[in-house]
């Protein structure tokens, strides 16, 4: 036979396996069947007939393999191994049962690194990547009024209405619109509602680039009188059941009939508060959208943002905002220091404060997965020593080193697999705690979303640090396999030792810089928290009433100065209203004190003004005041302290002397330290239109933007004589008896609303202390966060220590039997153990230390009463982590104290 | 059952070629025809043919086809093919020179 018809007879074999061996099998049955036949024919009886055929046909199973192999094909009972890869793949999964903690450790290792990962991916992707729908967010910019002398988070005020028609003539600006907030209470099913509005300019929505789902928005050439309005997909939805024939649908709003014009997209929700330079009640996301009046008369102060044109024109635009300013100041100096406008583009608005904090975490959960693979790597090195026989002798029967590497690389494809799965479940799962855990006031946490691209985010994630921590050890195994057995023992000792150290190491780092940060961070919160905030938030119930102007005319704020200054003979609505409805409040068993103010602490910015005080040099520049109206009461229910003269009370009547009380900061602006009887009135100059108003008393000062600051100078008007702010909206204070919680309360004072006035909402009722905490919770979401990742790495760290240890101890055995044979004491052996252990841990230690000392700049911005190298802080990070790495090692560590060195060398 | 005799090793594919060289017949009829002939003298385990059979076919001095056997039943038959014939008359030949001398060795003992 010729190769050409071996080679032919081969590939039919192989073709028609099957074929074959049905063949061979038929051939043999037959025989039999005729063998018998033909004996029964002969007379036996059918049992005999079939025992004396089979016997005289001779060994069935040993003829059929014989005829198999002389036709070229493998036996059946052979073929069950299979292709190679799927032996492998089986061998593979046997071995890693028969190793449960091992696999148990890395999956648990890499699904807990993964989830940390996945969690931040979905928390960076809601959080930064949050547009509120707008088309082009790289073009679209607000403008602000930036006023340099107050206070930080204060300097960012709202643009004057005479300067929003100068806007809209500026050079580089495609479009622009200016808004204010307005609430709008709407009955549905006989249960008020209070939505949150933006009255705005017609082409906010060119400016976002975005038209409405239903409908067409607003109408051409719009004065701003028109009753129609465009709502938000979730009003929509919500309270409109989704109606589809919306459109042109009268709505009643403040008991006003609106008609619909549209309805926009779910994911519009432009201009979100964070665009919105100083938010005092911009919501977070706008509920509906009525015409502003065009064009803008008095001076109303606005949120503005505009769309710029094409490349460079946010520097364009400030180049001829700052033109603006100077041409403005020329014209009239009462402006300087107040008619400067910045331009900052939406996207660095929105995430420019918790962008740092996310790549912060971003780069801590990256760490972590960076050691758990380092960890897992460590591990399955230590393993594969102990296995380094066993593959030595796979390669001594002829397996290639590349059947090595590919069977190793299988478990390891197995486990990734593994780990990917537990890192989406584990992700999952800490969304979801991280949700109902997470402080209030984060944007985009509450919904919290984990999307198709975050799951694809772990799955390669999880590759690729499959890829680490398999590739390495696979290949240097394979390696020291292919060099025998006996070879392999030194070398991968003592290899592994030295990766067990350089694992430790890193580790030990990551974990000390974590713990520290989030001590820093604890410290930050907890400093932040322990300021007095000036009033007494315990017991103290707030929430949000608001008026329509529609039928409280005098909640607008004031058109012209002239009819804020002059008295009125009758007392306004607003004011009627909060008197008789705190009144009503006040009687409750329930209630010490109630009152109501706008701003309240913690719960948005002020106005702020230029103020002269009477007798002051008329050369001296005005200082700047913020400004706060306050009912009577309001100073005893948020518990301030008085410290001269009165508060507001009775006396203080729209029709009598013109009133204000001052903080402590302001009273000490007068040279004499006289304040109170002194007089003050509100712009630069001592011939300014406003009233005069006589200084009654003076509280102490309050932390009012957030928990760090105090000291910024505040003046409080009498809501009775009120009109320079809107007063549509106020907070109510409310205190309530020892012992009463702020759901009594919050009932108290639903009730007594009712009795004013039913069809009123009461809104964000909450404690004032839920209002601070909120001040914090930015630094307390990322300390969360941080103390979860510097306890995973912890526990990871505890887990390589162990495993390096014990694996040291064990490899070592021989090597300690020796030592306590020829008379080292186990004590001094173990000392040895231990020592080697906390080299590993203390440099690991100093490098943590040495990585936080070099990111203080950075650190430091985050913290608050702290510095990032306080020693106490370090000092118990450090000694935390050396603590528990001490009883990591320890526990294995104490079994060489147990070697019986006769029993062990006699063994080896 | 009277006196049997072990068949010589190797020569059983010569009694298979001897046997299909007077006409086609399946493996079965085969070990009948190698009993009947023999007068059951040669003790052959039926199923060993299969073997002879096997290499034979892959030899190529058999083919095999499908048919059916006396009794109805589905059955290869084989059939010698022209180097089979060819490869018998070398065997037989070779095979006549060994018994020939055989027996003139033995003979000459006896």
């Amino acid at each position: 036979m010729n190769w050409v018809s071996k080679m032919g007879f081969r590939v039919k074999a192989i073709l028609r396996r099957d074929a074959v061996l049905r063949d061979i099998e038929q051939d043999i049955r037959q025989h039999i069947t005729l063998e018998q036949e033909r004996l029964r024919a002969e007379g036996l009886s059918g049992r005999e007939a079939r025992d004396l055929a089979r016997n005289r046909f001779g060994n069935v199973t040993r003829l059929q393999q014989e005829l198999q192999s002389i036709s070229g094909v493998k036996p059946r009972a052979e073929r069950h191994g299979g292709g190679s890869l799927i032996k492998d793949f089986k061998h593979s999964v046997r071995s890693l049962m028969k190793a449960p903690a091992y696999s148990a450790a890395v999956v648990v290792t890499l699904s807990i690194a993964l989830g940390a990962n996945m969690v931040m991916f979905s928390v960076a992707e809601n959080v930064l990547l949050d547009d509120a729908g707008v088309r082009y967010p790289s073009e679209v910019v607000s403008i602000h009024n930036f006023i340099p002398q107050l206070g930080e988070g204060m300097r960012r005020q709202p643009v004057h209405g005479s300067f929003f028609d100068r806007f809209t003539r500026l050079e580089g600006i495609e479009y622009v619109a200016g808004f204010r907030t307005e609430f709008f209470n709407f009955s549905a099913d006989d249960r008020p509602v209070r939505l949150e509005g933006l009255r705005t300019t017609p082409d906010l929505f060119r400016v976002a680039g975005v038209s409405p789902m239903i409908g067409v928005g607003f109408p051409e050439g719009l004065v701003g009188n028109e009753k129609v309005v465009v709502l938000s997909h979730k009003v929509w939805s919500s309270l409109f059941g989704a109606d589809p024939a919306i459109v042109g649908r009268l709505v009643n709003f403040n008991g006003e009939p609106y008609e619909v014009v549209g309805v926009m997209p779910a994911d519009f929700g432009f201009p979100r508060g964070i665009d919105v330079p100083s938010a005092f009640h911009f919501p977070d996301r706008p509920d509906l959208w009525i015409p502003h009046q065009v064009p803008l008369r008095g001076p109303s102060d606005l949120g503005v943002v505009a769309r710029v044109v094409g490349e460079g024109g946010v520097a364009l635009l400030q180049e001829r905002l700052d033109a603006l300013t100077e041409a403005v100041v020329e014209e009239n100096s009462g402006w300087d220091g107040f008619a400067t406008h910045r331009v900052l583009p939406i996207q660095e608005q929105a995430v420019g404060q918790i962008r740092p904090i996310i790549v912060g975490l971003f780069a801590a959960t990256g760490l972590i997965l960076l050691v758990a693979a380092a960890n897992v790597s460590g591990v399955s090195f230590t393993r594969g020593y102990e296995r380094s026989n066993q593959l030595a002798i796979r390669v001594a029967l002829g397996a290639s080193r590349w059947m090595v590497v590919r069977y190793l690389l299988f478990e390891n494809a197995i486990l990734a697999i593994g780990s990917v799965a537990g890192g989406l479940a584990v992700g999952w799962a800490s969304a979801e705690i991280l949700q109902s855990v997470a402080p209030e006031g984060i944007r985009g946490l509450d919904t919290l979303a984990i999307s198709v691209k975050s799951f694809v985010f772990v799955a390669l994630l999880g590759t690729l640090s499959a890829a680490i921590f398999g590739a390495f050890p696979s290949i240097k195994l394979s390696e020291l396999a292919s060099m025998g057995t006996l070879s392999t023992q030194r070398v991968s000792g003592q290899t592994t030792a030295r990766m067990g150290d350089w694992v430790v190491g890193g580790e030990v780092a990551v974990t000390v810089v974590l713990v520290l940060v989030s001590g820093l961070l604890f410290r930050t919160v907890v400093g932040l928290l322990e300021n007095e905030p000036g009033f007494d938030p315990v017991g103290v119930m707030v929430a949000e009433v608001t008026l329509p102007e529609a039928s409280y005319p005098d909640a607008a704020r004031a058109q012209s100065v002239q009819r804020a200054r002059s008295r009125s003979e009758t007392e306004g609505a607003v004011s009627q209203f909060y008197r008789l409805f705190l009144n009503d409040l006040r009687e409750h068993p329930d209630v010490t004190h109630a009152g109501a103010v706008s701003p309240i602490p913690m719960g948005g910015t002020q106005e702020a003004s230029a103020m002269w005080l009477e007798g002051m040099d008329p050369g001296a520049s005005a200082p700047v005041i913020e400004l706060t109206v306050a009912s009577e009461g309001y100073f005893e229910a948020m518990g301030l302290d008085l410290l001269e003269g009165r508060t507001f009370d009775t006396s203080d009547r729209h029709d009598g002397l013109f009133t204000a009380v001052i903080s402590e900061s302001v009273a000490n602006m007068w040279p004499n330290g006289a304040a109170v009887g002194s007089r003050l009135k509100l712009g630069g100059v001592p011939d300014g239109p406003r009233e005069w108003r006589t200084v009654v008393g003076i509280v102490g000062d309050v932390r009012r933007g957030n928990l760090a600051e105090i000291g910024r100078p505040e003046v409080y008007f009498p809501l009775t004589q009120g009109g320079y702010t809107s007063l549509s909206t106020m907070h109510l204070v409310v205190r309530g008896r020892a012992g009463v919680s702020a759901e009594i309360a919050a009932r108290a004072t639903r009730d007594a609303l009712r009795q004013v006035n039913a069809s009123l909402p009461l809104e964000k009722v909450s404690g004032m202390e839920n209002l601070i905490e909120r001040q914090v919770s930015r630094e307390k979401l990322a300390m969360q966060l941080l103390a979860a990742f510097s306890t995973t790495s912890l526990l990871l760290s505890v887990l390589s220590l162990y495993s390096v240890v014990s694996h040291s101890v064990n490899s070592r055995r021989r090597e300690f039997a020796i030592r306590q044979a020829v008379g080292a004491s186990p004590g001094s052996v173990l000392l040895g153990v231990m020592l080697r252990a906390g080299g590993s841990v203390f440099i690991g230690g100093l490098t943590g230390v040495l990585v936080v000392a070099f990111l203080s700049p950075v650190i430091g911005g985050f913290l608050y009463g702290v510095k990032p190298l306080e020693v106490g802080v370090v000092a118990v990070a450090v000694f935390t982590v050396f603590f528990v790495a001490s009883v990591a090692a320890y526990v294995p560590a104490i079994r060489v104290t147990r070697i019986d060195p006769v029993e062990c060398l006699r063994v080896e | 059952m009277s006196k049997t005799v072990e068949l010589v090793p190797g020569t059983l594919p010569l009694l298979v070629l001897r046997l299909l060289s007077d006409g086609d017949a399946h493996g079965y009829a085969i070990a009948r025809r190698i009993e009947d002939l023999s007068e059951a003298v040669l003790s052959v385990e039926q199923g060993s043919i299969y073997p002879a059979l096997y290499r034979l076919e892959r030899a190529g001095f058999v083919n095999s086809q499908k048919g059916v056997s006396d009794t109805g039943r589905p059955v290869k038959v084989y059939k010698i093919t022209s180097s089979g014939r060819k490869h018998l008359e070398v065997e037989m030949s070779s095979w006549n020179a060994f018994v020939h001398a055989m027996s003139r060795v033995i003979r000459r003992r006896a």
